[in-house]
């Protein structure tokens, strides 16, 4: 059986790589904040030389806080059918920037702040015979 | 800068209207502030207009004109201000502005919004642009607004210790206090069972500790002191009007954004707001924990537990304990919202700001009936919308 291809859900903000994906920000080439996603300028009012390169993020973080979603969001996000409540959180990468992102655990009593979490991709919805996938964090 | 009153407001009742054209409701509040100030429209030298975002204004935002068109076309200067939730507070400013400026001595600020049901989405018909974080937060997270208010509710349990009942009390207060209210929309009173038992939304936050959306709208006339005693009616004061935006390095995570850079502890939380608020303050010549009353904007019950503490009107973990202490209602310690708040109103999100200076007004002049504040001098008013606008008045007698 060959695997589905792979589509992502939005261009430009993952490395499509199903085995080791990283998210795409920026960096500023001068006061080295990141940024997710990429962007066109550093925001950091004290940092005058504004340019930016593309970096990627590390691929563990941890867990600064979560929520659960209770009810299918409206489009354009795409909600399962029937709707199955799922695990968002916010992850503390090293590189100083915080990324908000599904989650693969969706029960909060498992769910702890500070937990280490790992990224990676799973399918969203099928589109044309693609996988569609997006990014998420897995508990360590 | 020159002394400035507020001398007259009217407000709609806040509710949904679906036969009333938002211009219908705008001009009975203008024509309502109008005779609370004892003035005529001509009296008017400037106007500052909410722009309202989901009808009205020929289709471009200009309710300022649409009203003037309508009341009096007597061709003095309109600015129609966009600032979202903040929008309200940011049209008082305007017209604080150019009052306390000397530009004009009479000036209307009004704003009013009909509000699409249900939780806000992302705008119908907006584009699938891969660089506007607002498609990102939809597309491939799904996180809607009342899921950021929870990110920050979960971290505060985890910091403070703060449980699902603190949050639920609140909800209970605002829907007591609120149906005490008669221009409030939700007269319905709940028990902490009830608030702990309705349908979980973005854990940790329930149904009823969530506001909703609403119709509704809001003026205000402010004008200098020569004029206020001219007219001879009483009028409030303003003792400060202040805006801000976001800085950078705050914690916040920020609606619509999906990262925050390089946060920071020591950068003010929520910095659109609170950096309005200190600045409110200051210029007010008022301390922080001084203030009578305040009312804020609590999208979700959370807001009144973490907002007092980033102004430094509490300790940080000290709203938990007013309210374990019923300290928060109108005869409380430190009454929050005793209008009822958000959660008793609904959000009409263009009008919150001159939705606050009302209800202020009244409990300053000692007519908010059971909900009144013994003794009110002062108040605090706050609002925050998005792209990080945030706005903070404050009321004297």
């Amino acid at each position: 059986m060959t695997a589905s291809e792979k589509s992502p859900i939005i261009e430009g903000l993952f490395t499509l790589d199903m085995e080791d994906p990283r998210l795409i920000g920026s960096r500023c080439t001068s006061c080295g904040t990141y940024f997710f996603p990429k962007t066109i300028s550093c925001s950091n009012p004290d940092c005058n030389d504004k340019r930016v390169e593309e970096a990627l993020l590390s691929k563990r973080g941890k867990l600064w806080s979560f929520t659960v979603q209770h009810y299918p969001p409206p489009p354009p996000f795409k909600a399962s059918d029937p709707f199955v409540p799922f695990g968002i959180g916010v992850v503390e990468f090293p590189e100083g920037i915080r990324v908000a992102g599904m989650l693969t655990e969706s029960d909060p009593d498992k769910l702890k702040i500070g937990m280490e979490l790992e990224l990676l991709l799973e399918k969203a919805y099928e589109d044309d015979g693609k996988d569609v996938v997006t990014w998420k964090f897995k508990p360590m | 800068m020159r002394d400035v009153a507020v001398m007259g407001v009217g407000m709609h009742p806040w509710g949904k209207f679906p036969d009333k054209p938002l211009i219908n409701m705008l001009t009975e509040v203008v024509e309502a502030s109008l005779k609370d100030a004892g003035i005529k429209w001509k009296d008017l030298e400037a106007i500052a207009a909410g722009s309202s975002r989901f009808s009205g204004g020929m289709g471009w935002g200009l309710a300022g004109n649409e009203i003037a068109q309508m009341i009096g076309r007597s061709g003095i200067p309109i600015y129609n201000v966009s600032s979202a939730c903040a929008t309200g507070a940011n049209a008082f400013n305007v017209a604080y502005n150019l009052v306390a400026s000397g530009a004009s001595d009479i000036v209307l600020a009004v704003a009013g919004e009909k509000m699409p049901k249900g939780f806000i989405p992302r705008t119908p018909g907006a584009a699938d642009d891969a660089t506007d974080v607002d498609y990102i937060r939809w597309k491939a997270i799904g996180i809607p607004n009342p899921g950021y208010w929870a990110l920050e509710v979960t971290r505060r349990m985890e910091d403070f210790g703060t449980t699902e009942e603190h949050i639920a009390k609140v909800a209970v207060k605002s829907h007591k206090v609120g149906a005490e209210n008669p221009l409030s929309r939700y007269k319905k009173v709940f028990s902490l069972e009830e608030v702990l038992n309705s349908p979980m939304v973005n854990y940790p936050l329930r149904l009823y500790e969530i506001c909703a959306v609403s119709d509704g709208a809001a003026a205000a006339v402010l004008c200098s002191k020569e004029k206020a005693a001219q007219i001879g009616v009483n009028p409030v004061w303003v003792a400060a009007s202040a805006v801000a935006t976001m800085q950078f390095g705050d914690r916040q995570f920020r609606i619509p954004e999906v990262s925050v850079s390089s946060p920071s502890d020591t950068v003010a939380f929520t910095s659109e707001v609170t950096l309005a608020v200190r600045k409110a303050f200051e210029k007010a010549g008022i301390a922080p924990k001084e203030i009578d009353f305040i009312e804020l904007q609590d999208n979700c019950a959370g807001h009144e537990l973490f907002m007092p503490e980033a102004w430094d009107i509490c300790e940080p973990g000290d709203c938990d304990r007013l309210v374990e202490e019923d300290e928060t209602y109108p005869n409380g310690k430190l009454p929050i919202n005793p209008s009822g708040g958000f959660a008793a109103f609904g959000e009409a999100t263009t009008a919150m700001g001159l939705f606050q200076v009302a209800q202020g007004v009244w409990q300053l002049r000692g007519e908010a009936g059971s909900r009144q504040v013994e003794g009110a001098k002062t108040c605090l008013l706050q609002t925050l919308g998005l792209g990080g606008n945030g706005s903070a008045i404050i009321l004297k007698n």
